[in-house]
């Protein structure tokens, strides 16, 4: 039952805080308690792979870590809301999306995950927001069909061919899912950031990725495998250069967060595509901080991206700029080194290509993190909190591996 | 094919039609209903499952009629493309799917999936009604159900009660746009 | 104690007084400066302590951090030395210059971490260290002033990068990255280029303007010159290590010619830039510049002299870093010309030693390393030019704050005049057993006496060298002590060579930044309009595009 718990939970969890929103302390006391259940469950009572539950659900390792690490993220992002903030919304909207992401999680297919998809981006693009449904369902919407057909290709037959173009709509459906390029949802700058197809990128991305991956590898085979890689590669540096470039040189403070998320996606995919374990375990580390580190600070910046308060760049602001940078003792320490050890271990001139983008990343970092302002109370709370959490992603990535089985 | 299946398979494509060329309550309805019935025609050796997504596509095509604009909205000006888009998408798929396709299932069933995922899809990524949106992800839910149920996995009976649970949910969610409020 | 826990102890030293100065502070206890002074001498003395109690390299084997990167502390002669770099200068700095207590907790924890990067066992390790040690500053730094960033934060980035990735692909290679246990041919000519770039960027040895020289247009000097003082050794460290792992000689002959030409042309450079000053700060900008690039040459010479040679530079760069901020800036013509002289490298300063070793060393290696030689003597005869037009220059430009520290000064002077009485016992007790430690040194090659450096080509002692010129200075400076002193000249005297090279890097840059694509094409390179289009999602363009990657897979 552990993986139905894992994720009925934080349903409950999520339609309690939404039916006792009119109580915001009593909301956020009963999901925030269902939430912590829900966490604890996945740590402690999933099945391990090879035992899938009764319901032909398993939680296998890499996945579930980085639901956990989602739940953290959740928690913190709720708990350290900005005092405009609908923290009950916040909530709601999150326990849900967690809730979707264990179904993804545990999902025993790639079919299934699809299901899960349709019905979280159906959910998150009805959230009030600004762009129209259809708008923010179309990027999730294409990735469920190509899930569809990458999964119809899988069963097709014995040729190569079903299996190369298999990986290609996979691979594809991923991109698709966590909104990057070349399926780039629209983006309005004022849209709520529950509402915000930032939401995929840096919330419901992460764990949606690694759990699809663990559902793709394993049926790639030998003429699968090289497509799914070097789509991986190709579109994670597409992903690095568009998103170092555009956080560097775009118009709008929000476009340029997009854009950082698409830079740090794009280390994230070339981890993955190249299919050895420092790469996956860089992916892990990249998705990671994406969730503890740059989504939570995304977050804590509304205020400034807004116009509700002022830009500054104090040492707090340097420090973050250095962190969101991947400098060392960060984040990005651990991640340069196991990518450029992947890279060189697989192609050595990708670990140029690769240096380079992380050279022109320095443009951007700046920029951003003046845009988180003079953080006080809470907000200041919580970016020591991320740095914290760089810094342990940084030097002491073993924790977060280990927790994701890598 | 048996003539069944060929029913099938074109009741199959006639929803996805109606899906594509309607823009008001009644039409899209009828394509989501024409959609499950066909699908769950071919689905006609695994009674489980064509009795599920049948049961959960017509439910949601009965959701649809709650709201949205009124009428049929059926092939309104300007909706060429939109028919051709249909006529293609028939050939391409019956080619696909009784073809160049080997599995998974029989013949009919690929052909309704594929109609299912690219008629929906082509819906979805062209329309600005939300009711259409909605519409178009059900019947992929409901394909994805039944690619589940055709290759048999162990876990294929909890895949399609999760689409058929999806496609009734995705027909509960309303038509009218919501507001934003907050950042 | 898990053995060679000692090693960690100046680390540790500094680290606790930054964490006790920032408790203090923050509970309104100002104790900031004398306590950080403190732990930086009394880290100093726990390294020699260490050092010369352990009578022998010391490790201490830590957790494994990352695939190929254990955290290790090695203590032998190269850190021993190189650890001396960082922490010599800095306690000088932290003891003179006024600070807050953020800022001295800030130091103190930099100063541990450079000092870490020295200590380290693998070049992964010392990445790690290194890059927390340009972080710290970074941000002590732009929350000083924000100007004169914008080359050292590239510069170190761009170095650590290189570091990093030479590290991952000598552990790929090799199976590790520990420097002593790589073996001989793992260090390959693309592997070490990597380890040449971090070194040259992360130091600064660069023919234009540097991020060390940089340092010095900011309006106060105290961060800046910990920055020079605490960094500038650590690309030097990893460019001797790589003997070590090169099992006493780099991968290729022409690398070091390589690197030896671009050490003689950073000193050059550096002369050049110096000797066409707008200010006095200007000329002190480049004199760690100019000892780098002799440093440089020294170290690819590739012998026990050069490699000697190389050290003591490196030494009496880090002294000199520690000296020239706390100069003070007054108008004093004797005090500038002493110190103008120090700076030069006149008898019996170390910073004469330092240099007449080196070119000694490539004198003594023959054929074309001798030219270089000559280059390096050209480059310090530049810089005496530059150091006499010194004199006459205004102190500081417009918006520079006045600093300094008389007795931080004579206290970092003294050190540099000891250094240069007692040249031998620093070349025999701290150079020569880093040489040792990397390359074989033949005996007779390269030694020191109490005072005498002695070498293949014989003996000499910068006190023997310096009595003599003292005298010479003296008499001239008694029979003129009534005359009316040289002051400042109301228009800056020109410089020996104009410099018109020297905004090119500048120009380049705007001139990249203006480049625009021509009109008739700019619809092709749109991002917007091609976001746009994704975002729109036609499904059209979606489907042309799956079917373009569709065909591409299956070719």
């Amino acid at each position: 039952m552990g993986p139905e718990l894992a994720l009925g939970l934080p349903a409950a969890g999520a339609v309690l805080a939404a039916v006792l929103r009119r109580r915001p302390a009593l909301a956020l006391l009963c999901g925030g308690l269902l939430g912590l259940a829900g966490a604890l469950m996945m740590a402690l009572l999933a099945y391990p792979a090879a035992q899938a539950s009764l319901l032909g659900l398993s939680l296998p390792a890499a996945p579930r870590g980085l639901l956990l690490v989602s739940a953290l993220a959740l928690g913190l992002v709720v708990a350290l809301a900005p005092p405009q903030a609908d923290r009950v919304g916040l909530l709601a909207a999150g326990l849900a999306g967690l809730a979707g992401l264990a179904a993804v999680a545990a999902a025993p297919d790639v079919l299934a995950v699809g299901v899960v998809v349709a019905l979280l981006a159906a959910g998150h693009a009805a959230l009030p927001g600004r762009l129209p449904f259809p708008t923010r369902m179309r990027a999730p919407g294409l990735a469920v069909a190509l899930l569809l057909a990458g999964a119809l290709l899988q069963h097709a037959g014995d040729a190569p061919v079903f299996a190369r173009l298999s990986a290609l709509a996979l691979v594809l459906a991923l991109v698709a899912a966590a909104g990057l390029v070349p399926f780039l949802p629209e983006l309005d700058p004022a849209e709520p950031a529950s509402a915000s197809p930032v939401a995929w990128t840096g919330f419901f991305g992460p764990a949606l990725a690694v759990a699809l991956v663990a559902r793709i590898q394993p049926g790639l085979g030998n003429d699968g495998a090289p497509v799914y890689g070097a789509l991986l590669v190709g579109l994670g540096v597409l992903n690095l250069a568009w998103g170092t470039l555009g956080a560097w040189l775009g118009e709008g403070d929000v476009a340029a967060w997009r854009y950082s998320f698409l830079a740090d996606w794009g280390l994230a995919l070339v981890g993955l595509g190249v299919l050895v374990p420092d790469g996956q375990a860089a992916a892990y580390l990249v998705l990671a901080s994406v969730l503890l580190v740059r989504f939570p600070l995304y977050l804590w910046a509304r205020p400034v991206l807004l116009g509700r308060a002022q830009p500054a760049m104090g040492p707090s602001n340097v420090l973050l700029a250095a962190a969101l940078a991947g400098a060392a003792p960060f984040a990005g320490f651990s991640v340069r080194v196991l990518l450029l050890r992947a890279a060189t271990e697989v192609y050595w001139p990708l670990a140029l290509v690769l240096g380079l983008g992380m050279l022109v990343w320095l443009a951007h970092s700046f920029r951003l993190a003046r845009t988180l302002g003079a953080p006080r109370g809470r907000a200041a709370v919580g970016v020591v909190l991320a740095l914290g959490f760089s810094v342990l992603l940084g030097v002491a990535p073993a924790t977060f591996l280990t927790l994701g089985g890598l | 094919m048996t003539v069944l299946a060929i029913a099938a398979v074109v009741i199959a494509w006639l929803g996805g039609a109606f899906l594509v060329l309607s823009d008001a309550r009644r039409g899209v309805a009828l394509g989501v209903a024409l959609y499950a019935i066909g699908l769950a025609a071919t689905l006609y050796n695994i009674p489980p499952a064509a009795l599920a997504l049948g049961l959960a596509g017509l439910g949601a095509a009965a959701l649809r009629l709650r709201d949205g604009p009124p009428r049929w909205g059926t092939l309104p000006p300007g909706s060429t493309p939109r028919l051709l888009l249909c006529v293609v998408s028939g050939v391409l798929a019956a080619f696909a799917g009784a073809s160049i396709l080997a599995g998974p299932g029989p013949a009919p069933v690929r052909i309704v999936i594929l109609l299912g995922g690219a008629m929906g899809a082509a819906r979805l990524l062209s329309t600005l009604r939300r009711e259409a949106a909605l519409a178009s992800t059900t019947v992929m839910t409901l394909a994805l159900g039944a690619a589940a149920a055709v290759a048999g996995d162990r876990a294929a009976p909890t895949v399609v009660a999760a689409a058929a649970l999806a496609a009734v949910l995705l027909g509960v969610l309303p038509a009218a746009e919501t507001k934003a409020r907050g950042a | 104690m898990p053995p060679g826990l000692q090693l960690a102890l100046p680390a540790l030293v500094l680290g606790g007084a930054a964490l006790v100065v920032w408790f203090a502070g923050a509970g309104g206890l100002r104790i900031g400066r004398p306590l950080v002074a403190a732990s930086a001498w009394l880290a100093l003395a726990s390294l020699c302590l260490v050092w010369f109690a352990a009578r022998g390299s010391v490790e201490l084997a830590g957790p494994q951090l990352l695939p190929g990167a254990r955290f290790t502390l090695r203590l032998d002669a190269v850190s021993f030395a190189f650890g001396l770099c960082v922490l010599l200068p800095a306690a000088l700095l932290l003891t003179f210059q006024r600070r807050g207590w953020r800022e001295s907790g800030a130091a103190a924890l930099t100063t541990a971490a450079a000092l870490l990067a020295t200590l380290a066992g693998g070049i992964l390790t010392t990445s790690l260290f290194w890059g927390t040690a340009a972080t710290l500053l970074l941000v002590q730094l732009r929350a000083d002033h924000e100007r004169a960033t914008e080359v050292y934060w590239p510069a170190l980035v761009g170095g650590w990068l290189a570091l990093v990735w030479a590290g991952v692909a000598l552990d790929i290679t090799s199976g590790t990255a520990v420097y002593t246990a790589v073996p001989v041919t793992a260090m390959t000519s693309a592997i070490f280029l990597l380890v040449a770039a971090a070194a040259l960027l992360g130091s600064g040895l660069l023919p234009w303007r540097p991020w060390t020289s940089e340092m010095w247009d900011r309006p106060r000097l105290y961060v800046g010159s910990l920055a020079v003082a605490v960094l500038f050794p650590i690309g030097f460290y990893l460019l001797v290590r790589a003997y070590a792992a090169g099992g006493g000689r780099w991968p290729s002959p022409w690398l070091n010619a390589t690197l030896a030409v671009a050490g003689a042309l950073v000193a050059l450079a550096a002369a050049a830039r110096a000797q066409a000053a707008p200010t006095r700060r200007a000329f002190l900008a480049e004199a760690v510049p100019g000892l780098g690039g002799f440093a440089l040459l020294a170290f690819a010479l590739g012998t026990p002299t050069g490699i000697t040679a190389g050290v003591l530079t490196v030494l009496t760069a880090s002294v000199l870093a520690a000296l020239l901020p706390l100069l003070p800036e007054t108008g004093s013509p004797l005090l500038a010309a002493i110190l103008v002289v120090l700076v030069a490298g006149a008898p019996p300063a170390a910073t004469f030693g330092a240099r007449a070793l080196t070119v000694e060393a490539g004198i003594e290696v023959g054929d074309g390393w001798a030219f270089l030689g000559v280059a390096a003597a050209l480059a310090w005869l530049l810089t005496f030019a530059g150091g006499a037009r010194a004199l006459r220059l205004p102190v500081r430009g417009r918006g520079g704050e006045p600093g300094g520290s008389a007795a931080g000064a004579g206290l970092a002077a003294g050190i540099l005049l000891a250094g240069g009485a007692g040249l031998g016992v620093v070349i025999s007790r701290i150079c020569v057993p880093a040489t040792a430690e990397v390359i074989g040194v033949p005996p007779g090659s390269i030694g020191g006496g109490s005072a005498a450096v002695l070498t293949t080509a014989g003996a000499w002692a910068a006190v023997a060298l310096g009595l003599p010129l003292l005298l010479l200075a003296v008499v001239p400076a008694l029979a003129g002590r009534r005359a009316p002193a040289a002051g400042v000249a109301a228009d800056s005297p020109p410089p020996l060579l104009t410099a018109p090279w020297t905004d090119r890097p500048a120009r380049f840059g705007r001139r990249l930044a203006a480049l625009r694509v021509p009109d008739e094409y700019r619809s092709l390179f749109n991002p917007r309009a091609i976001e746009a289009a994704m975002g729109r999602g036609q499904p059209l363009l979606w489907a042309l595009l799956l079917i373009a990657l569709a065909v591409a897979v299956n070719r």
